[in-house]
């Protein structure tokens, strides 16, 4: 097919012009760890992981970041370029395998808060459950309630969404709420008047379009929104309470989804690159987890999905 | 020198086209786009948002760049074009962002995750091209065609109706095409405001994150067969006006 | 009828005009199409009244005068025979007559791009004439037309004119003024002068003067000018209307540069020296002088 040839070449020409070729140097300290992340990882990458990483190993730190199933699809259908992929639970390394990753480690998870916009109609309600001064259980009566403006992401694009879904419906077994909560404070995955993209979310919450939101505590405290934290049972955070989140699921175009801890999985894509080694072995390191940990991530010991020996050697041993 | 313009010319064709055969290689089967019921609500959802949106375009826009080149002094024009540049330059995610607050609390209906909503980001990217578009074109009827008319005894209103109309109506088909694209490609300001109910723009996003690349293009190459007729249409009806 | 005063940074004047045709004479840029768009209320500038009531507050469709431009006037995107129509008041009958007489039956149906400068200002003219004007302003409408077709509308405009209406045209040429009008007007430089009958006009102004093919003057006596002309000589003084006077000229070369001239008239006879002549000796006219060769007086009236 003649177009692509083109198209190959003049990608090849651009790259070559820019000075970051896709495949690195043979000095390993010029390489370049080309990470695709989650949306969510944007600023904990950008801002504190990458330069940290850069000044340590003398590799340069390229990032770009997608909600993770976008970004899985891009990356398999090469339509972009990276060889670190950092994503929101295992699901979307999947749509890598076996073709370009054949592992991936979990080792850390950001917990489901809910976010909410104190000036909003509900506000004081929302601010006292905030501060304990009223019971988590009366925010699920709260949401129910005919105006409350509740926003959700897409359960059949974005893991947080499924997680929100399906926190409520452990919530509802929880606190032994009636069997009805789930679908009045829900409705539909797919419900029209709540679902909003990963990428408005926070903004319409912020304008006051919301009352609450779903939200990752890592987003939370970067955009110094008000938010009420949930328990280890709730947040999706806790890969030790993953049997209780198997308990839920929810229904996506592309099938029954059940829940497990929100993992950030880190893997190699294609070729394993010396400077991609070292990215992933600096962020499970003692010094990656304290930067992750800082930005208001959950960190523990690194779990392996998948085959043990298509691990990089390097990143073998820091698995335990 | 006319071998370099042809030579430059027909490669900038073949590379303006080259998108459009990538499409077409990589597209999905164009019968499985369509056999999903949300694929449908969808390319529905741009046909009736953007008709709506277009229609809003023309009724805004037409007095307002009519105002612009026919009421205003050269100097006010001369402002308010470049006025007129500031939103155009606005770039659409920027454009939702602000939108969120205009759609929120701050808007007597709510409009985030509406069809109103839809249409109003829709409109919102549109417009300013409209009116540019437009405006740029309603300049260059001279002036002098409808004082001929008032000279012969004819009212503003008949001129503006044999006379002005008739060549206007070639600028406004013309910004209209030009709004279509921009209201049927919107997707910075839907993603923020009106991911539901979702235009093709937002669902092909969607569709990519869930089902991947060639289900994505496949329902591309839909919204690029399902938006072509209304321009084509309005080049044709509009585009062939004597001057 | 109709009397102008107008005050405008392009033309300046008063002048009072009577039903019938109106010459209005000056060259390119003396102010002929500022002064027509003050009329018809294109433009502001002075006051214009017709039947003693002032048009100041009537929008240019409301005054009952109507203008052809010098420049291509039509719309672009309609038949001639459409925008006849459009505008028409006039009987059809009358109409008819009219578009036999300009000859634009073959040219009805076709758009303006497809018509000569000639034939647009035909269909220009017909267009003007359909509305029933009872004030009509041709600002040079018939310039670009041929010959032999202008000859025949000047022809049947002066036949058929109603003679209770007026009608203005400009141009830069006396001969077509004063065959066609019945009054003639003169703007120089933005300034308006008096309307004078046709068939006995006083030069106003040198460049006037030249305009109506007077060669130069001669002063007789502090305040009277001998005009020479090809065809007769004026005798006259400013104010006062110029007698026209039979005579006979001849000319003497004296040197390549100068020449002396003979001028026998009512039998008193002057002689002078100027440039010498350029044609061949032709002693019994004056028209053998070139416009340049003679100096004018002194004008001590500019």
């Amino acid at each position: 097919m003649k177009p692509i040839i083109w198209i190959a070449t003049s990608l090849g020409v651009t790259a070559l012009l820019a000075g970051c070729g896709p495949k690195p140097s043979a000095t390993p300290p010029h390489g370049k760890a080309n990470v695709a992340y989650a949306g969510s990882l944007a600023e904990v990458n950008d801002q504190v992981i990458g330069p940290n990483f850069s000044q340590a190993t003398g590799y340069q730190y390229l990032g770009q970041g997608g909600g993770s199933f976008g970004m899985a699809q891009k990356l398999a259908s090469h339509t972009i370029n990276a060889n670190v992929f950092e994503s929101v639970g295992y699901a979307p390394i999947q749509i890598l395998e076996p073709k370009l990753t054949r592992w991936a480690v979990s080792f850390a998870s950001s917990p489901l808060v809910i976010a909410f916009n104190p000036k909003s109609r509900y506000g004081p309600e929302l601010t006292a459950i905030q501060h304990g001064k009223k019971p988590l259980k009366d925010l699920f009566r709260l949401m129910q309630s005919p105006g409350f403006r509740l926003g959700r992401t897409n359960p059949g694009t974005d893991p947080q969404g499924q997680a929100f879904y399906m926190m409520v419906e452990l919530a509802q077994k929880h606190f032994h709420l009636p069997p009805d909560t789930t679908e009045k404070v829900l409705g539909a995955p797919d419900n029209p008047h709540q679902v909003y993209s990963e990428e408005g979310i926070l903004t319409l919450l912020q304008s006051g379009s919301l009352d609450a939101a779903s939200a990752f505590l890592s987003e939370a405290q970067q955009r110094h929104l008000d938010y009420i934290p949930l328990p280890r049972t709730l947040n999706f955070a806790d890969p030790s309470e993953n049997a209780w989140y198997h308990q839920a699921s929810v229904k996506t175009p592309s099938g029954v989804v059940h829940g497990s801890a929100l993992t950030i999985d880190i893997t190699t894509v294609g070729k394993v690159t010396p400077a991609a080694q070292s990215f992933i072995h600096f962020v499970l390191g003692p010094r990656g987890r304290a930067l992750m940990q800082k930005a208001g991530y959950t960190t523990f010991p690194a779990h392996l999905y998948g085959t043990r020996s298509a691990v990089p050697k390097k990143i073998r041993a820091e698995l335990s | 020198m006319n071998r370099i313009v042809t030579g430059i010319g027909t490669l900038v064709l073949v590379l303006l086209f080259l998108p459009l055969a990538v499409l077409v290689a990589h597209a999905g089967s164009l019968t499985a786009a369509l056999s999903s019921a949300e694929n449908r609500m969808a390319l529905y959802t741009t046909l009736t948002s953007g008709i709506l949106a277009l229609a809003v375009d023309m009724l805004l826009g037409v007095p307002l760049s009519w105002f612009l080149s026919r009421r205003l002094s050269p100097g006010w024009q001369r402002f308010w074009g470049t006025c007129l540049i500031i939103p155009m330059l606005m770039p659409p995610l920027v454009l939702g962002l602000v939108l969120a607050y205009l759609a929120g609390p701050a808007s007597p209906v709510m409009l985030t995750n509406t069809f109103l909503g839809l249409v109003v980001a829709e409109v919102y990217e549109s417009l300013p091209f409209f009116v540019f578009a437009a405006w740029g074109y309603l300049r260059t009827i001279p002036r002098s065609l409808e004082e001929d008319a008032w000279a012969l005894g004819k009212t503003p209103r008949e001129t503006f109706r044999y006379v002005l109309w008739p060549l206007a109506a070639t600028g406004f088909a013309v910004a209209g095409a030009m709004a279509w694209a921009r209201i049927v490609g919107a997707f910075g300001g839907p993603i923020v405001v009106a991911y539901h109910p979702s235009a093709l723009p937002v669902q092909i996003w969607i569709i990519l994150q869930e089902q991947g690349l060639p289900a994505a293009l496949g329902l591309a190459l839909w919204l690029m067969v399902a938006v072509l007729p209304l321009p084509v249409w309005l080049n044709w009806r509009y585009g062939r006006a004597e001057r | 009828m109709l009397s102008v005063n107008v005050k405008s940074p392009h033309v300046t004047g008063q002048a009072t005009f009577a039903p019938g045709m109106v010459a209005l004479v000056g060259l390119s840029g003396a102010g002929k199409t500022s002064l027509f768009r003050l009329i018809a209320g294109l433009d502001i500038g002075g006051d214009v009244t017709v039947h003693g009531q002032s048009l100041a507050s009537r929008h240019p469709w409301e005054r009952p005068i109507r203008y052809v431009p010098q420049r291509p006037s039509l719309v672009p995107h309609k038949t001639i025979g459409s925008q006849v129509t459009w505008v028409q008041r006039m009987d059809n009958a009358v109409l008819k007559e009219w578009i036999s007489l300009l000859a634009l039956e073959p040219l009805w149906h076709r758009l303006p791009r497809e018509l000569s400068g000639g034939e647009q200002q035909r269909a220009a003219l017909i267009r003007a004439l359909a509305t029933d004007p009872e004030i009509l302003l041709l600002d040079e409408a018939l310039s670009a037309v041929d010959r032999p077709h202008r000859l025949a509308i000047w022809d049947a405009l002066k036949g058929l004119w109603p003679r209770d209406r007026l009608l203005i045209f400009s141009t830069h040429d006396w001969t077509d003024a004063e065959t066609w009008a019945d009054t003639i007007t003169y703007l120089e430089a933005g300034r308006l002068h008096a309307p004078q009958t046709a068939r006995n006009v006083t030069p106003l102004t040198a460049q006037m003067a030249r305009l109506m093919g007077f060669l130069g003057a001669i002063p007789l006596t502090p305040n009277q000018w001998l005009w020479l002309h090809p065809a007769s000589l004026g005798v006259g003084a400013w104010p006062e209307a110029p007698c026209i006077l039979p005579g006979r000229a001849s000319v003497t070369a004296l040197t390549p540069l100068s020449a002396r001239y003979t001028l026998h008239i009512q039998g008193r006879t002057f002689r002078w020296t100027g440039p010498p002549r350029e044609t061949g000796p032709q002693d019994d006219r004056v028209s053998i002088f070139q416009p340049v060769i003679t100096p004018f007086g002194e004008e001590n009236r500019e």
